[in-house]
This record gives structure tokens, C-alpha cells and sequence, in this order.
């Protein structure tokens, strides 16, 4: 193996552009930070408000501004104080350094991951995908702007790219105290083989596939106005990202009888592509292809309704939920099912599942039957519209927690130390 | 119907003959082929739906033919597997034919080309090497369409060398020794391109082919790259050979009987045994004429497998209906090119491993 500094020249540093090379920021002692740290929250703030003008231009910037803005920077250290209060014998520190693998099928993902590592006082190096499309492009000058006048920012952070080089991968693994990797299956499997520092901690986030369960009954009473508002909610849900990240809802299935299923399907599938149109939605020509084949695939297989008309989609209702599989197309290809019960999603669950989002449950109902899903293997219900929305507990951790280590101080009943 | 003439048809009248053909193919596939039933029951619907109209015959998209066997006959009487070459990496389609089927393919096929270069055999030049027809168990659609061809060619020349250089002198002794009148002349549309007209152009020389016909096949998609365009092709083509009579044509493996040549207009025309109609590529309904679309084709000859319906991803749009200043009757239209291939970038994570695919 080639020694730290001869690996460290074949990667290529991003942003910021300014500040020490990387062999050296590599070989800086773990410093860390006091968590949630005035200066810090102010860098991410500045951040926020500098990605405003990209985020003009790409709703995925926009939505991480604004994930990023002070009112939210305020909660999470106001969660962090009353993680403090509620742990007096322990003492949170940043874990040190993070080594983040970004995904490439979410562009700004990054920097949520990279936000909460370093708001928690870490050092992190960030590696990218290799294939830097415009809005990441966009954030990294963001970034760099950020970097020039916070000097934490600067000091603390490598965002880079590197090709398929286990050695440079290993270097940071190394060099890490907490190593999070996104980006699906392959990306975890390509990373465990790396060999990690022994006293680092690992949080992997494989490949999901995600729901929503919608109960036909309050849909079909619902006035016209709510409908159109779930088409809404489901259209944010659904169509960014080529509907590929884990919590896009792959399957829409429904509760409740045939007759009202059939019902429920036909209108909202109308009122989804009336949405479309609304907001200008235009799938690819090479992505509607795409679909096409991808429909008249799934008609070989199991009994399925296909159903072609309507522009910004194309639907499959699969007869049997049971022959759901769990594949992703894109370009606006939505499977339908049905099922009599809520409860009788959670044997078609498992390990893989994310996110159910969910229309016309009570709160009792979503509380009684999120257990059963959770023990299959899905750990987030929330209301349509909010699918894609970051937070900060995702695949059921708390990646804030992840970031910090405690240290636990425990003295003796009399004080004296 | 091999004895009508293959353009005589105004539109009406071919609807006419075509739509009773292509309904019977569909009840007899629905019949014997169970995928292909499996997709008119989950995709079209009931199966006594009338076909009134063209646009009523129900179709799949020709992708199909690579994953899956479709065909209506007993593997005893498949009497031919026609395999398409695909784009690199993809599995070829696989077509069946029976004796039947196959029969009608030949025969349509000479009854189209000698339209165009009259009934008897040619001298013939074919504008490639020979090695791509030499291993005869396996051939490239590319090898298939010369051998196709050559059948109307008399004592063939190869004018290319493997290298893809011209053979110039053994091209002047050929024609020199072929007996007057036409010559035809065959190649893949890159092939001409780069194996005569650039080579000729990089060589200085001419050579006088005006007494050639040339029908040439395959995508313009090389040519496009370089920014020449079928105007540009012609041209460069009358200046280095003199060749006038240039015919283009379309078609595709999985098609039986979906011939297309270009008419005087320069457009690709539909005979009498198949026709074309043009899709929205997003809702599938038909578009009107002259709006560009995905290109379904129709053929009343596939009676062994399922073909006789079916959505490529070539888009092309109608250019006309029944022309008076043609003497070809009939749809003609254009072919815009490939679908574009959409960006994959998250249907699988094994393309992108280590590079991050999926957000968790």
C-alpha cells in the first residue's frame, strides 16, 4: 500500500479551495468543538443563505436551505439542550472526525449529513459521486464561499472526489471516527470491504423502497378541494428526484374495498396527472420509453391492469399485492394495489421498507398499526407531501446522536469525587 | 395479395384490406401465444373489443422480443430464428418463423425490391467485407440484410476490405465486366458513407456509378454525429460517383413484412402489406399527421409470432397521405431517429456501485 501522502494526491479536493492541502488537514489532531458552537451554527446559516439563489433553480437546494436556516439550526440545538438535561451524567462530545459517501441519486443530500456532523463539532471529509451534475456543482461554490469567511468551515471540512480507489477510501476510513455511507446496496457492500479504524463507528443506508397507504373511504368523501390537495401532496412525493430516492412511494396501495379502490384509483390517478399539468410537469421522452417497457414487462408477469392515457404517468394495479416486487422505474410508472385491512400491509414488508406515507388514518390508527410494520422493517409514517422531507432520525437512527459520543461522569453519592 | 401492386392502394382501400388481416392475426396469436394474450387481457382490456380503426389493433413495444420467446407456433415448425444485433450489451431479439411466414417474408421482400430495380437479377456491388456474411451461424442484422439483398444481385463484389478500406481496382475490373444497364448497389448507411464516400473524397478519385441503384439500411445516427444529413449524403454521393438513384430503406428483424423504401419525395413509404401509425410517446394515443411520435408499424404477414403490431423507439412523424404527384399510394413518412436513451439514474445501483446510487 502507498504511504497517506502519495494516496491523498489522487484525490481531488472540491471545496473549500482555500486552507491547508489534505495530507496535512488529514494529519491534524482530533480537535472537535463544543457541539452546536455559535460559530458554527452561524457558518451553516451563512451557508443557507448563500445556497438561496441556486435554490432558486433546483428544489433540492431549496429544501436544504431551508432545512438549513436559522429557525432550524435553532431546534436542533434546542433538541440538543434537552438531550443534555435529560442525561446529567453524561457529557456530549463531537465523535471527531466523520468520513461522509455521498449518494448520487439525491444531489443535495450531502449536505444534511454534513450539516449535522459538523453543527455536532466534527471534522468531516465528504466524498462525492464522481459525476458532478449542476446542483452540486452549485453547492460546492456555496460551500467555498461559506469556507472564506468562517474559519471553522474552512479548517474543518474537505468535500472531494476520488475515482474507484479502495486505497483512498481506506485512507479516510482510517482516518475517521465515524464513517457514514449513503448511496444504496452496492455503495455498502464496496465500503464494508474497507477496511474501518477499529475504534470507528459505522452507519450504512442500503438501498430502500418505500409506500403509500392510502384508506379509499375518507378519499372518496373528501371534497374536491382536499383531493386536489393529496394530488398535491403526492405529486411533491412522487416525481422528484426520477422518483428514485428510498422514500419516494413506489406503490400506492389503498384500504378498503374493491369497488372503492377501483373508484379511488381512477380519480386520483386523474386528479395526479391534472396536477402535472398544472404545475408544467414534463416526464423524458427517453424516460417515457422507458416505462413503456416497463409496463408491458410487468404485463407477462403477474395479473396487473395497465393503464396508458394520460401523459404524466402510467399506472399498474397489480391484482394480488402479493406479487408487488421491488424494483424502481421512474418517468412516472406508479403501481397500485389494494388491501382490506391497514394491518394487512405488514406481512408484505421487510427489511428493505422505508417510508409509508399515509391519507384518512387517525393518529390512534397510525399508532396502532406502526409497530407492525416497524418489527418487518419500516421506520417512518408520515403524512403524504412529506415523503422526501429530511430528518434528522432516518432508516429509525438518529444520525445527530451518531455524530456525538458520550462521556459518561458518574461521581459518588456523597460528592467527594 | 402478392399479385396487387405493392403501391397501388390508396390509404382507404389498403385500411380496408389490412384491418380484417391484422384482426385475425390478433384473435390467432391471443390463441396461440399465451404471453402475447396475457398482454392484450392486462393492457387492452376485454377481448371483444372491435377494431374499427388502424389505431384499434393492439400493439407492445419490440424491447419485448429480447427478454421473452413470442411465438404462435410449435417448436417443431419453427423453420427459422431471425436475431436482431441490438445495441451493444443488450440480449438480441429473437424471432420465430415458420415455413409459412418465412415464404411470405421473401416473397414480399422481392416483389418490393424489384419495384425498384425491375425483375431480373443485377450485377451487384455490396459496400462492405465479405467476413461479415462468412460465419453463417451467426449473424449481425448486418450480416442478415446483405444476404438478404444479394439474393437480387448477380455474382456479388464486395467493395470494402476488412479494414474498411476500398477495393477501388477490383471495383473498376467489376464494373467494367458487368454487362450494361443497372447495377445495384447495397450497403448500411455508415458503411456507404465511410467506406465510398470518404474514402474516394480522401483519395482523390471518382468512380462512375451512374448506372447504379443503391439502396442502403440502418441508422443515420453515425452520419448524424458528423452533421451529415440524408441531403448531404446524396449530394457528396451524385459528386464521387455520379449516383443518382439512391434509395433508403427502413425496417427491423422483428418485423416481418415491415419493409419501407424511400419514395421520390425522399420519404419512407408504406406498401401494400403493412402501414405505419405515429404515438404520443407518453400517452400512446395516435397524433395527427405531421406531429412526430413513436413509430408503431403494422404487417399482415407475421403469422408465426406475434409481430404483426408493434411500438419501436424510432421517432418519426407522417409526411404525407396519398400523394397525386406520386405514383405510390399510401402513408409516407419520416424517421427522426432513436428514442434517447433516458438517464438511468436510479433504477439500479449496480451501474453506479461505490459511486452512491441509492439515498438510503
Amino acid at each position: 500500500m502507498a504511504d497517506g501522502p502519495a494516496i491523498a494526491a489522487r484525490v481531488e479536493v472540491l471545496a473549500p479551495l482555500g486552507g491547508v492541502d489534505l495530507g496535512t488537514f488529514l494529519d491534524r489532531p482530533v480537535a472537535g468543538a463544543e457541539p452546536f458552537a455559535a460559530d458554527r451554527m452561524e457558518a451553516v446559516r451563512a451557508l443557507s443563505a448563500s445556497l438561496a439563489g441556486p435554490g432558486r433553480r433546483d428544489p433540492g437546494i431549496a429544501a436544504a436551505a431551508f432545512w438549513l436556516r436559522k429557525a432550524n439550526l435553532a431546534r436542533l440545538h434546542a433538541a440538543h439542550q434537552a438531550r443534555i438535561a435529560a442525561t446529567p451524567e453524561l457529557r456530549w462530545v463531537p465523535a471527531g472526525r466523520v468520513f461522509h459517501v455521498a449518494p448520487a441519486n439525491v444531489d443535495a443530500l450531502f449536505l444534511y449529513s454534513w450539516a449535522i456532523a459538523f453543527l455536532c463539532g466534527n471534522a468531516s471529509v465528504v466524498r462525492l459521486p464522481a459525476q458532478r451534475t449542476a446542483p452540486v456543482q452549485a453547492m460546492l461554490d456555496g460551500i467555498d464561499r461559506t469556507a472564506g469567511t468562517h474559519p471553522a468551515f474552512q479548517a474543518e471540512n474537505r468535500f472531494v472526489s476520488y475515482g474507484h480507489d479502495a486505497e483512498v477510501s481506506a485512507l479516510f476510513s482510517a482516518w475517521c471516527r465515524h464513517r457514514i455511507v449513503w448511496g444504496g446496496n452496492a455503495t455498502v457492500a464496496a465500503m464494508r470491504a474497507v477496511p474501518l479504524n477499529p475504534h470507528a463507528s459505522e452507519r450504512s443506508f442500503a438501498s430502500k423502497f418505500s409506500w403509500a397507504l392510502f384508506k379509499a373511504g375518507p378519499y372518496l368523501a373528501a371534497d374536491a378541494e382536499a383531493r386536489r390537495r393529496l394530488a398535491g401532496s403526492f405529486f411533491i412525493d412522487f416525481f422528484p428526484f426520477d422518483q428514485a430516492a428510498c422514500s419516494t412511494p413506489q406503490v400506492l396501495v389503498w384500504v378498503g374495498t374493491e369497488a372503492e379502490a377501483e373508484e379511488a384509483s381512477g380519480r386520483f390517478l386523474d386528479a395526479l396527472q391534472a396536477e402535472a399539468g398544472r404545475r408544467g410537469h414534463m416526464v423524458d421522452a427517453g424516460q417515457a420509453a422507458n416505462r413503456i417497457n416497463a409496463a408491458f414487462e410487468l404485463a407477462l408477469g403477474p395479473e396487473v391492469r395497465i393503464g396508458f392515457g394520460r401523459s404524466a404517468l402510467v399506472s399498474a394495479r397489480l391484482l394480488d399485492p402479493a406479487d408487488i416486487r421491488r424494483d424502481v422505474c421512474g418517468g412516472g410508472f406508479l403501481r397500485l394495489a389494494r388491501i382490506p385491512r391497514a394491518e394487512d400491509l405488514a406481512p408484505l414488508l421487510d427489511e428493505g421498507d422505508q417510508t409509508v406515507t399515509h391519507f384518512g388514518f387517525s393518529a390512534a390508527e397510525l399508532r396502532a398499526f406502526a409497530p407492525g410494520f416497524g418489527i418487518r422493517g419500516v421506520d417512518r409514517l408520515v403524512p403524504a407531501g412529506q415523503a422526501l422531507a429530511f430528518d434528522p432520525v432516518w432508516d429509525g437512527f438518529d444520525l445527530v446522536e451518531d455524530c456525538l459520543r458520550r462521556v459518561t461522569v458518574r461521581v459518588r453519592q456523597d460528592g467527594s469525587g | 395479395m402478392l399479385k396487387l401492386p405493392p403501391y397501388g392502394l390508396s390509404q382507404a382501400e389498403k385500411e380496408a384490406f389490412l384491418l380484417p388481416r391484422l384482426a385475425a392475426l390478433t384473435r390467432r396469436h391471443r390463441e396461440r401465444c399465451p404471453e402475447y394474450a396475457r398482454i392484450l387481457s392486462r393492457v387492452f382490456g376485454p377481448p371483444d373489443r372491435p377494431m374499427e380503426r388502424m389505431e384499434d389493433v393492439p400493439f407492445f413495444p419490440v424491447a419485448l422480443f429480447k427478454a421473452h420467446t413470442l411465438k404462435s407456433v410449435p417448436d417443431d415448425q419453427v423453420f427459422k430464428v431471425l436475431t436482431s444485433s441490438g445495441t451493444t450489451g443488450q440480449k438480441p431479439s429473437r424471432i420465430h418463423l415458420d415455413r409459412d411466414t418465412a415464404q411470405l417474408q421473401a416473397a414480399a421482400l422481392v416483389k418490393l425490391v424489384q419495384h425498384f430495380i425491375g425483375p431480373s437479377r443485377l450485377p451487384m456491388v455490396i459496400l462492405d467485407h465479405p467476413s461479415v456474411v462468412r460465419d453463417r451461424t451467426s449473424f449481425s442484422a448486418r450480416g442478415a440484410g446483405i444476404l438478404g439483398m444479394a439474393q437480387f444481385g448477380h455474382r456479388p463484389f464486395y467493395g470494402l476490405r476488412e479494414d474498411l478500406s476500398l477495393d477501388l481496382e477490383g471495383l473498376r475490373a467489376y464494373l467494367a465486366g458487368a454487362r450494361s444497364g443497372p447495377i445495384l448497389l447495397f450497403g448500411f448507411t455508415s458503411m456507404v458513407w465511410q467506406g465510398l464516400v470518404l474514402n474516394l473524397e480522401a483519395m482523390g478519385e471518382t468512380v462512375d456509378l451512374g448506372r447504379g441503384v443503391l439502396v442502403h439500411s440502418g441508422g443515420w445516427k453515425k452520419l448524424q454525429d458528423q452533421a451529415v444529413d440524408p441531403g448531404t449524403f446524396r449530394e457528396r454521393l451524385l459528386k464521387v460517383a455520379g449516383l443518382e438513384r439512391v434509395v433508403n430503406f427502413y425496417g427491423m428483424v422483428e418485423q416481418v413484412g415491415g419493409v419501407f423504401f424511400e419514395n421520390p419525395r425522399h420519404c419512407l413509404h408504406a406498401p401494400l402489406f403493412s402501414d405505419i401509425l405515429i404515438r404520443d410517446p407518453w400517452t400512446l394515443e395516435p397524433v395527427p399527421d405531421g406531429q412526430p411520435g413513436l413509430i408503431q408499424v403494422l404487417s399482415c404477414l407475421p403469422g408465426s409470432y406475434p409481430g404483426h403490431s408493434l411500438l419501436t423507439e424510432d421517432l418519426g412523424v407522417i409526411e404525407g397521405v396519398d400523394d397525386p404527384e406520386l405514383d405510390m399510394k399510401g402513408k409516407f413518412f419520416t424517421v427522426l431517429g432513436r428514442v434517447p436513451r433516458a438517464e438511468l439514474r436510479g433504477c439500479s445501483d449496480t451501474a453506479q456501485a461505490a459511486e452512491g446510487g441509492f439515498d438510503g
